[in-house]
Formats: structure tokens, sequence, C-alpha cells
């Protein structure tokens, strides 16, 4: 008697339960096509990792400024997982109607997925489009300790080449990062080998390198404490020469000033001369009235002086509108492809 | 040194602590601890995994300070309810629960519950002293231990806290169990070679599980299952004047400021190493008071030194356990290892650079530590009344509250319903497991451990091959292991040989009774039939890893295979074998089950848990369509309705629940579906 009681009232909640489905969906199959952007929407800006990094505050001081332009609220989702993978692939799995937009760099986006993730991704790179281009700055560079012998980038190649191969560990971020490109480049061009280790976070890497496992390490470098660091050295930024009026400019050594002495032109190292790039993309089939809306706000916050201040902390604002936007993103591409097999062939190594 | 002890570091978490904003986090953290150590079946890793899900929204210190706050004082009120009603919250407040009850029992509840709050006090106050002292030390200190060291250092602790050397845990199944942990951790991409391993066809879960689906998997939804069963007595309140009772408290530190000393030391050094915790300090603390109590009344019979023992040492714990937290990342316990997803969420990682990087939020987490012992000593007063109100609260209102809130965290760890469903899936596989003896503790510090101790050991080869772990410190660590792991063998042999011929001792005899009331699952619920199925899933699992892993590139398999046949295989084996012997004993099991499964598949039991998990996954499932206030709605609708059994209870708790949902999604900017009714 008593369970039959029971069985009743599960009955009956269910059957609650499946009238409010029921509601739910014959009213938003009855709702009406609603205009861009909805009064009472919101806008969600994805970041591919974790709060407190280098990403997450890129895209946390951008949030406020899409808000002022969208005229929505506009919320930060950290995605976190495989360098930003697990993050495009779940905005790709969502809705395409123009509410989100996540953030994309040349180092670990959207053509470092495509191209070097050990498993074919989800989606092609046409089923993204750029809102434009919001900063345009290498950060990355090469450092090691204070206490190393090692002055700058050349020293360090020239030490390379004179001892036993693999006799210099060195560490980048990765793997399926543009990083990983630059050390088969750098090992390509000066003819060095250098014991390679992978790491998930500079934290790691400056630790390794304070004990000694670690000798050199591939880095952000573009954070005001690495000027005058007390325990690291900025061996090269990564760049062939940083912005006027950046901070890092004759500060740190650039790629381009090592040609003469090592013998190289940084435009035959495509993967260390492409364009870096940070920007906000969004599916390719969003309403064109929402990609409009969107690439707009983008450039208005360009444009908006107090946010140029705020970035110039962590990167450098330049805007490329989004009609150009397409082909900086296939010569970001094309710096991937000729080392598409190669990469494969270290990584199985 | 410079850097560990840079006064400007140290003034600006001073300054940091004092801040309204941490300071009222440091309030809401001992508030939810001192909830969360109160109401029976509710532990204080349950409140932090909730606390887990706002760590996103919220400064990593504040955070952090709020988690300290809630370990600490659910340390502390897990005695309370066991004084007043002896049913203590958690397993460290049994021993305060035989002396505190008894003492209630001949009318001084009062003076117990003064010497619960002076004792913990004392401890959390004198061991965040050392703890001060300490931290700093061995971070220093960890600054010349290499990738190798860290690694070998993470399966010290793993194989201590799971082995069963230094606790009274059958080494047998912590081992079997860490190694399920261990697996979990394997799951998505390898760090060091980029290999994906066991998912490469589903992309959500190349990043592996989710710490919080793992964590609210464990903790929160097994948790769901066993509220509905636990009860406690309504009895007569009791009236407190808090003038006289903190002037009592003083009385008490300046009287018995010895034991309470001698029992915080012991709590500090038991809580700094890894495993041992809460638990063991408040047995340790109690006997050191049976040793050196002048007091007439017999231990059992409600003698206060117990009381003051055994609380200065499960609260002196708690600081201790920060220390190898803070230094090398390793967790001694549950909580801490919460605490570490909270770091690890926020993008901090603890160990040598810690100091160097986040100075000020070091100093101002460890502060709030300290400050934690005087906010709940503050807040203890007022709360021991709102306690006595809290304990008789309807069960199905705590069900449906901790539902939601897990479905929230489960929800914004990736923004998608897939996640919250794994939760679930977690969660049941654990319920299920720890009826064949699975440690779910042990599940999650393999699965916290594990993907360190990989990475590492993997850079460490790459960096020096195999010489590189043949370094001094190195050795050394390796010789630890080797002992640890050959120590507890030889206990658990002993142990089970023992384990037929000897009569439980009259405290192990209660310290059992109050486990089973509390359904702790320290409590052995896996008898030689749980040995022989918990053996034979750990063969399956074994080799369904080696089958996976056969062509997958070498250094991406080392691990998974290293697990699979050492944590895994071995002690599966063993399990089996040992259960042979026990033909009899299984027979009779099997008997037992079949003449309770007749009726078992009607019973309310099974009704109960068809109503809370088939709701929270149609909740799940839902809430695109119904939106976050909707699906919480629902689910408090289904769980108030079902048990309380009331149409204006159910429909007041449905409104209440709706309302604060709505609330928070608003007010807290949590990018939440709105689903159809916008809300």
């Amino acid at each position: 008697m008593q369970y039959r009681k029971q069985v009743r009232r599960v009955s009956l909640l269910l059957g609650l339960a499946m009238g409010l489905l029921v509601t739910g969906m014959s009213a938003s199959a009855a709702s009406p096509e609603k205009k861009w952007p909805a009064p009472n929407a919101t806008f969600n800006l994805v970041a591919g990792y974790n709060p407190g990094g280098a990403t997450d505050a890129i895209v946390r001081v951008s949030a406020p400024f899409m808000e002022k332009y969208l005229g929505i609220p506009v919320v930060v989702q950290n995605i976190p997982g495989s360098g930003g993978l697990v993050g495009t692939n779940s905005v790709f799995a969502g809705k395409a109607d123009g509410y989100t937009a996540i953030y994309t760099a040349t180092t670990d986006g959207i053509w470092s997925y495509k191209n070097l993730s050990p498993t074919s991704v989800p989606w092609q790179l046409s089923d993204w489009k750029g809102t434009g281009i919001f900063a345009s700055m290498g950060t990355m560079g090469i450092v090691t300790t204070k206490k190393s012998p090692w002055k700058d980038f050349g020293d360090l190649i020239e030490a390379a080449r004179s001892l036993p191969p693999k006799s210099i560990t060195l560490a980048s971020l990765g793997p399926g990062r543009l990083d990983d490109l630059w050390v088969i480049e750098i090992q390509e061009t000066f003819g060095v080998k250098f014991n390679w280790v992978f790491y998930d976070g500079s934290s790691a890497i400056q630790t390794d390198l304070m004990t000694g496992d670690v000798q050199a390490a591939i880095i952000g470098v573009a954070r005001s404490d690495f000027i005058n660091h007390p325990n690291f050295r900025v061996l090269a930024g990564f760049v062939s020469e940083y912005p006027e009026g950046c901070p890092y400019k004759g500060v740190f050594p650039t790629m381009r000033d090592f040609e003469k002495r090592l013998g190289y032109k940084m435009e035959s190292m495509p993967a260390m001369s492409v364009k870096p790039i940070l920007s906000y993309i969004v599916k390719a089939n969003i309403p064109d009235e929402a990609y409009k809306g969107i690439s707009k706000a983008v450039k208005q916050m360009t444009e908006d002086p107090e946010w140029q201040e705020k970035i110039k902390a962590l990167t450098w604002p330049t805007y490329i509108p989004p009609e150009e936007t397409q082909a900086v993103f296939d010569s970001v591409n094309n710096a991937f492809i000729p080392y598409k097999e190669k990469h494969k062939e270290y990584v199985r190594r | 040194m410079g850097a560990f002890f840079a006064v400007d570091s140290l003034l600006q978490g001073l300054a940091l602590v004092f801040h309204w904003q941490q300071l009222m986090w440091l309030c809401i953290g001992v508030f939810l601890g001192l909830i969360g150590g109160t109401l029976p079946g509710i532990s204080g890793a349950t409140m932090l995994s909730i606390m887990l899900v706002f760590v996103s929204k919220f400064p990593l210190d504040c955070m952090v300070i709020a988690m300290a706050g809630i370990y600490a004082a659910s340390t502390y009120s897990g005695s309370t309810a066991g004084i007043l009603y002896n049913v203590p919250g958690d397993a460290p407040g049994i021993p305060t629960t035989i002396e505190g009850y008894a003492m209630t029992k001949k009318g001084k509840s009062l003076s117990a519950l003064t010497a619960a709050l002076s004792g913990s006090f004392y401890g959390a106050t004198l061991s965040f002293v050392l703890m001060m002292i300490m931290v700093p030390i061995f971070l220093y200190l960890v600054n010349f231990v290499g990738s190798g060291e860290r690694a070998l250092f993470a399966l010290w602790a793993l194989v201590i806290i799971t082995g069963g050397a230094l606790t009274r845990e059958d080494s047998i199944r912590g081992l079997a169990s860490m190694a399920v942990g261990l697996f979990l951790g394997t799951v998505g991409m390898q760090r060091n070679t980029g290999a994906i391993r066991f998912v490469e066809n589903q992309t959500a879960l190349w990043d592996g599980f989710d710490l919080l689906w793992v964590i609210l998997g464990i903790f929160a939804i097994p948790q769901l299952i066993k509220l509905p069963y636990i009860k406690v007595l309504r009895q007569e309140r009791i009236s407190i004047n808090p003038l006289a009772f903190y002037k009592d408290c003083f009385v008490m530190i300046r009287d018995k400021w010895k034991l309470m000393s001698k029992a915080a030391v012991l709590g500090t050094v038991i809580g700094v190493i890894p495993g041992i915790g809460a638990v063991t300090a408040s047995w340790v603390g109690y006997s050191t008071a049976e040793k050196s109590s002048k007091e007439p009344v017999p231990f059992g019979k409600g003698n206060i030194d117990g009381i003051i023992g055994a609380e200065s040492a499960n609260n002196a714990a708690v600081p201790g356990t920060f220390v190898p937290l803070l230094a090398l990342g390793i967790p001694g316990s549950a909580a801490n290892a919460i605490i570490l997803g909270a770091f690890i969420a926020a993008g901090i990682y603890p160990g040598p650079a810690l100091m160097l990087n986040n100075g000020p939020i070091v100093w101002t987490i460890l502060f709030g530590i300290g400050l934690s012992g005087i906010v709940f000593l503050l807040l203890g007063v007022p709360f021991i009344k709102m306690a006595q109100m809290m304990v008789i609260l309807p069960n199905e209102f705590l069900i449906a509250f901790i539902g939601i809130l897990s479905l929230l965290g489960t929800y914004l760890a990736k923004y998608s319903v897939f996640g919250a469903l794994i939760t679930i899936l977690i969660g049941l596989v654990v319920m299920a497991g720890s009826r064949f003896g699975l440690i779910a503790s042990s599940v999650l510090l393999g699965y916290i451990l594990g993907p360190t101790i990989e990475i590492e050991f993997i850079r460490a080869y790459q960096i020096g091959g195999f010489s590189r772990f043949l370094q001094p410190i190195s050795l050394v660590l390796l010789i630890l292991i080797l002992i640890t792991l050959i120590w507890g063998f030889v206990q658990n042999h002993l142990r089970q040989r023992q384990a037929d011929k000897r009569v439980l001792s009259e405290k192990e005899k209660i310290e059992k009774e109050y486990l089973e009331r509390l359904d702790d699952e320290s409590v052995d619920t896996g008898s030689h039939l749980g040995d022989l199925v918990f053996g034979a899933l750990g063969v399956s699992l074994v080799t369904y890893i080696l089958i996976s892993m056969w062509n997958i590139t070498f250094l991406a398999r080392f691990w998974p295979m290293l697990v699979a046949v050492f944590f895994l295989g071995i002690p599966s084996i063993v399990l089996i074998g040992r259960s042979f012997f026990r033909i009899k004993a299984i027979r009779q099991s099997v008997q037992n089950i079949r003449a309770s499964a007749t009726g078992s598949l009607l019973s309310k039991n099974t009704l109960d848990f068809i109503v809370i998990i088939g709701g929270l996954t149609l909740s799940t499932v839902l809430i695109d369509d119904l939106g976050f206030t909707g699906a919480s709605a629902l689910f408090a609708l289904i769980v108030i309705g079902f048990f309380s059994r009331k149409i204006t209870r159910t429909i007041a708790g449905v409104l209440a629940f709706t309302a604060s949902m709505w609330f928070m999604r608003v007010s807290m900017g949590f990018s939440l579906p709105t689903g159809i009714l916008g809300l």
C-alpha cells in the first residue's frame, strides 16, 4: 500500500516535470525570431584558460568595453583545457546565435589546434570568422637565469654549437603551440640540438630554471617584472622589433638583432616571423547583423583611449579591420603548414 | 631566503587580511564550516566542494581564506551536535561526543561546550604560530628540489596516505582505490607528449575529467543519497549567557593550558604528515589527556580533559596540513585536496615558486587561517543556539540545496550539460564501489596527485634519463617509498591475521558504532565478497587499460601501464586471492543478499534513490530549456514534494529555492541558461 502511494507520488512529480518541459518546448518553438542584440540577452566572451593567467587578463580587460559598445551585459566564461582547444570546441558546439566570441592568438589559437593537434578537430578554419584584430605584438621570448654565462640569444646558440647535442635543456610551453615550431626552426636554422622538454605552465618552468634542471626556456616575457628581474634574464624577445613606445623596446634584444652575428634572415624563419595577432573570433554562420555588431564593438573598443591604456600592461594595441583579417589569418596558417609533418615527427620522437 | 621572508610581502599580506572583503569571506567560511560540521551527514569536505563552485567568481585569497575557515570551523563544530545530541557532525568529533554527551546527560552540557570551544581555539591558534614558522622554511627548502624529487615526494605522500602504513585503513583496498583515482587522472591529453588517451573521439574530455566534476561526484552526489536516513531526535534546548560563557572559556584556557599545548603540538605534527589528519589527531589528543588527566571522572563517563585533548589536537591538525600543501602541493586529506583544487582553478601552483610569484596572497592565506580561530571563537556562542535549531532542519531541504549547487558547479566548470551528467555518473560509480570497499577519499587523492606525479616523472626522465632518479635526494625518497610500501603491506598482513581472533577494544567498538551512525565510508563496508568483486573489477580495468594503451607512444603509455600493473593489478589479485580463503563467508554473504534482494527492488530506499538521482538528471538535461532557475525549481519540487508529503512546505520550498537561485544568478553575474521563462 505504502509502495503504491509512493509510486503514485513519483508519477505525479514526473508528470509535472514533463508538463513543464512540454510547456517550455512549445513556448520556445512559438517565440518569433528576435532582433540582435535582444535587450535581455547576455554576450559571452570565452577565454580558453583558467582565471588568473595572461589570456584571462586580456579578456577581462576587454569585457567592460565590449559591454559598453555592444549595449548588453558581457560575461567572461573560462572554459579551460588542452591549451584553449576545449573552449574552442565548446564554442563550436554551441549555438550560432551571435552571442558568443572566443579569444584566439597566433601562439595557441585555431591555427595551432588545426595543424598541431594529435587528432583531427571537429571543425575547419572556414567555420570561424575574425571580428578584427585588436593587438599585434609578440609576447614570447627566451630566458635564462641571472647566474647563466649567456648574456643573450647569440651566446646561447654559440654554446649549443660548441657543446655535444642535447647538452642544454630547453623548456617550452606545449606541445601543440606555435612555440613547438619555434624550437624546431631554431634547431634547424642554427644546426643545434637541444634537450627539449614540454611544460604546461611558466610557473613550473621558472622553478626548474632556478633548480638548474632547465638552462633556457621559451615563455611570455612581455611583463614589466622581467625588466631587471632579480632571477631571470631575457635573451631575446621573439619579435622583429617592439613597437615605438613599448616599454620593452631597447630593453630586450629582438631576433632581428642577431641576424648578422648568427648569419640568418628572420624572413627565412616562417614561424618566427609570423605576424603575432590577438583577435575575438565567432562562428562563421552567425547572423550577419550580429557579426557586424560585434565587429563594430571591437573597433570602438580599440579606439577607446582608456582600453588602450589598460591593454598596454598586457600586450600592444593595434587595429586591423575585419575585411583584412582573413588575409592575416591565412598568412598565420601558412606559417604552420610547412612544419605540420615535421612537428608530428618531432613529437613522436 | 630573502624572497621568502620579504617584509613588504608579509606586510601586504597582513594588510590584505584585515581588509573588509577578506574578513567578510573569513566570516562566511567560518559560518559555512560551522553549519557543515554541525549538520550530521554533511562534512567539511562537502561544504568545501560546494565552495569550489564560486572560486572563479571571486579573488583567490578570499576564496582560500573562506575555505580555510570552513575547514577549521567544521573540525571544531563536528563536536557541537555530538555533545548536544550524541550525533557527531563528522568523524573527528567522535572522542568529544563520547565524553561530551555523557556530560550532557549529567546536565553539564555547557561545561562540555566550553571545553570544546576553548580547546579548539587554543589548538588552532598555537598551531597557526607553528605553521607560520614552518611554511616559509619548507618553501625555502623545496627550492632545492627539481622535477624528479617533486614526483617522488608526491608519490611518497600518496603511498603514505593510501597505503595504510600510518593509518588504520586496509592498505590493499587503499592502494586499489588510489589506482582508480590515478587512472581517472590519465584520461585525456598526456601533457609531456600531447597524446590523447582513452577518449580520442570525445573532444570534450581531451582535458580529462574536470576537477569539479570529480570532487562533486565523489562528495556531493553520494551525500544526497545518505541524507534521507540521518535523523536527530528533538531535545530540549539549552540557553547560554554569552559573557559568562566566554569568561568560562578563558578560565578553562588558564587552567588547562598545559594539556592544550601538549595536544596542540601533537596535532600540528600529525597535520604536517600527509594522510593522517584530524581523525587520528583527535584520538591521539584524547589518549594524551587520558594519560595525564587528574580529573576524578573516569574516561567514557564525561571526563572534561578528554574533550580538551581531542579538540585541541584535531583543530591543531588543520593549520598543520597547509605546510605540505603550500610547500609541495601535496594535500594531506580530502579537504586539502579540494583547497588545492581551488589553487589550480585560479592558476596558482603550490611549490617553490609560490612565495616568489604570489607572496602577498600566501601570507594573506596564512594570516586568514590564524584568524579563523578567533572568528569561530566569536561566532561559536551564537552558533550553538543556531545549531540547536539547525540539526532538526528537514533533510529534503538539504538534499535540494546540495543537489542544486552541484548542478551549478558542474555546469559552470565547462558550461556544458555533459559535465553535469558525468558528475552524476562519477557519484553513482563511487556509491556502487564503496559497497565493495572502494575508498572515495583515496580515489580523489589519486586523481589529484596522479597527473603531477606522471608529468614530473616523465619530465625528470626527459631532463636526465633514469640517472636523474639516482641523485642523493631522489635516492633517499625512493628508499622511503619502498620502506613505506613494505611496512603498509606487513601491517596489513598482520591485521588480517589477527582480524578474526582479535576482540575489538571498548574504544574501537564505540568508534565503530558512531561511524555506522554517520554512515562513514571508513566503516568496513567491503566484506570478503566485496574483496572478490573489487578485485575482479580491478582486473577488468587493468585489462582495458593495457589493451587501450598498446598502440600509444612509450612515454604516453608508461604511467597508465605502471598504474594498471603495480597499483591496480597487484592489489586486485591480492584481493581476489585473500577472498578465496573465505569461501564460506562469501557464500553466506551471497545468501544474505539473495534473501534481502526480494524486497529491495521495491523498497523505499530504491524509490528514494530513483527520485533523487532521477530528479537531478532530469533537471540537468532540461537546464538549457528551463534555465538554471527553472531546473533548480524542478529539482526542489521533486525532492521536497516527494520527501515532505506536505503541499504547503513544498510550495514554500520551491518558491524559496527559485527566488534564491535567481538572485544568485543575477547578483553574481553567472553566465547560466535563462530558458524559456527568461529567469
